[in-house]
């Protein structure tokens, strides 16, 4: 008894240091995730989707609008939520997020906006979240670069 | 960013006046924990005090366990942590000659300069002996690099090698340490020397 | 009570709970989620390319030209003067030295806008400062540096300007990407100063 007692102290800082671990991985402010995961997740552009597959997808869907203007006409009005970008991250936008059924579509008409909120969105640990994109792949180059045979670089600039 | 990860952006007066007081700090705690006596580090060795190996691997545990615990807490940046990097040759053969010379000197360089500031002769000449070979070492680089640079193995880590977590990793360490330490103070009983341990 | 088992249990306590933690040694975010969109909205983390193009003609020092696409297609053509940190390597612990430092702008590019920003948003969440992207990537520079012609009656003053930069960076993109292998190879190379880091120490 007497030893369990001269070990009260040692087992206080215990409860203490459990508790805070307890509160600190419960805080759900903060980013959790590896930032691997969301490099993973964009190899080979499986984090987003085309026009084309979306229409064909059977699992169900809502388009995430993160722009300032209404979606465009070709976007099923029905399927969509409204939610700026700046507001995303609001407790109740969260809910929504958390709460939606299916895949997230996260569409803006600037594209780095949404490439940026998908890495949030990616490290706070939502699932199924993708990219819409509305042309073709975005990532490819579109021209060719054609080098001129002729050229030489003058020594000095090398 | 936490307080402990601002280190970096302080002006540099103030860096270095922080690695002063931390210093003085250190060499301190080493003189007043006896480690300026060249009898209690080479009792390491015979067995008879085991308060070197205490001592370096509790700091070693506590560290470990406290920057974990801070890095938890997103306090301090543990990628700003420098990992050296593994050479495994130059690890093994160095390991050698500083543990040779570690029992027959009887310190290592940060106790030797704690020994030489309460004023011993032995740690002044133990000390002149590094730098002659810190000399010779760099003077002769050419002819062991090839024998230094093998078996390069990068910024390595245990944990990762071992494919656990940093935690689990430093829980194990945890354990082993403890273990040890009772094996240590099961050691200084068989074979003590109450002789050169009643002075130190 | 010993204190040596004192400390050995609060020892042991304090791994037992370390080793449940899901801490890794691998990285993850140091911003706080609002504090990352806070700079997300700020919209100030843009360079056109014509400014990427004056870097390029000035031969400016402040800015950091980092191509985030693969290697292969980092060899095909780039902007002279940047380095190819590929996107699926960004956290490789080689690559921390160029884009965790203070001197210069860390401007990002791609094919498009996409992984450039990608790149932007997990270096800006790591908590690095100074993280650009250039509008557009590729596409952008072909569109309008390397392939954009005046036409048009009269040229403006500002116009002129702007096209002659256009032009000037061209230059310098055609000659440099249209040497060989091996002159590439070397040309890369020389910007590849790996700035050694904290030097490690003993007790």
């Amino acid at each position: 008894m007497n030893q369990i007692k001269s070990l009260t102290i040692v087992v206080l800082i215990l409860v203490a240091l459990l508790i805070l671990v307890i509160v600190r991985s419960s805080d759900k402010n903060l980013f959790k995730k590896e930032v691997r995961t969301a490099i993973e997740a964009t190899q080979n552009n499986s984090n987003t989707i085309s026009l084309d597959q979306l229409k064909k997808q059977t699992r169900s869907w809502i388009v995430v609008n993160l722009g300032s203007e209404d979606l465009p006409d070709f976007l099923h009005s029905e399927n969509s939520i409204h939610l700026p970008v700046e507001n995303i991250l609001d407790q109740t936008n969260r809910k929504i997020l958390g709460e939606a059924k299916g895949d997230l579509i996260l569409y803006s008409n600037d594209e780095a906006m949404a490439a940026k909120t998908w890495v949030i969105l990616n490290q706070l640990g939502f699932e199924n979240v993708f990219i819409l994109n509305t042309g073709s792949n975005p990532e490819v180059l579109k021209y060719k670069f054609q080098p001129d045979t002729t050229a030489r670089l003058e020594q000095d600039s090398m | 960013m936490g307080p402990l990860s601002i280190l970096s952006e302080l002006p540099e007066w103030l860096n270095l006046l922080i690695a002063f007081f931390i210093g003085i700090g250190f060499g301190f705690s080493l003189e007043q924990a006896g480690f300026s006596s060249s009898r209690k580090l080479a009792g390491m060795f015979y067995g008879y005090d085991t308060t070197v190996l205490k001592v370096f691997f509790t700091a070693a545990i506590v560290a470990l366990a406290g920057s974990q615990l801070l890095s938890y807490f997103g306090l301090l940046n543990l990628k700003l942590v420098f990992v050296n990097p593994y050479y495994m040759n130059s690890a093994i053969i160095g390991g050698i000659i500083m543990g040779a010379g570690f029992v027959m000197g009887g310190y290592c360089p940060g106790t030797g300069i704690s020994a030489l500031s309460i004023g011993k002769i032995d740690a002044l000449i133990f000390l002149i002996g590094g730098m002659v070979g810190a000399f010779l070492f760099a003077e002769t680089y050419p002819y062991v690099q090839t024998l230094a640079m093998e078996n390069y193995k990068g910024a390595m880590r245990i944990d990762e090698w071992m494919g656990v977590s940093a935690g689990v990793f430093t829980f194990l360490l945890i354990v082993a340490a403890v273990a040890l330490f009772w094996v240590a103070e099961l050691a200084e009983k068989r074979y003590s020397r109450p002789e050169i341990t009643n002075d130190l | 009570m010993n204190a040596r088992i004192k400390y050995s249990v609060l020892l042991i306590g304090v791994g037992i709970i370390l080793a449940f933690l899901p801490f890794n040694a691998s990285l993850s975010f140091r911003l706080k989620p609002s504090e990352l969109l806070a700079k997300l909205v700020a919209d100030e983390s843009y360079f056109s390319v014509d400014q990427v193009a004056r870097f390029l003609n000035n031969e400016d020092s402040t800015g950091q030209l980092i191509d985030v696409r693969s290697t292969g297609q980092f060899k095909e053509c780039n902007i002279p003067g940047s380095i190819n940190i590929p996107f699926s390597d960004f956290t490789n612990p080689l690559w921390e030295g160029y884009l965790n430092q203070k001197e210069m702008k860390n401007i990002y590019y791609g094919n498009d806008g996409q992984t450039a920003s990608y790149a932007w948003a997990i270096a800006t969440g790591l908590g690095y400062g100074n993280n650009f992207v250039m509008k557009g990537g590729l596409n952008e520079w072909f569109k309008t540096v390397m392939l954009s012609q005046f036409s048009g009656e009269k040229i403006t003053p500002l116009e002129n300007a702007r096209f002659e930069n256009r032009l000037n960076a061209r230059k310098v993109f055609t000659q440099v990407n249209s040497l060989p292998d091996s002159l590439k190879t070397k040309y890369f190379n020389a910007k590849r100063l790996i700035e050694s880091k904290l030097d490690g120490g003993c007790e």
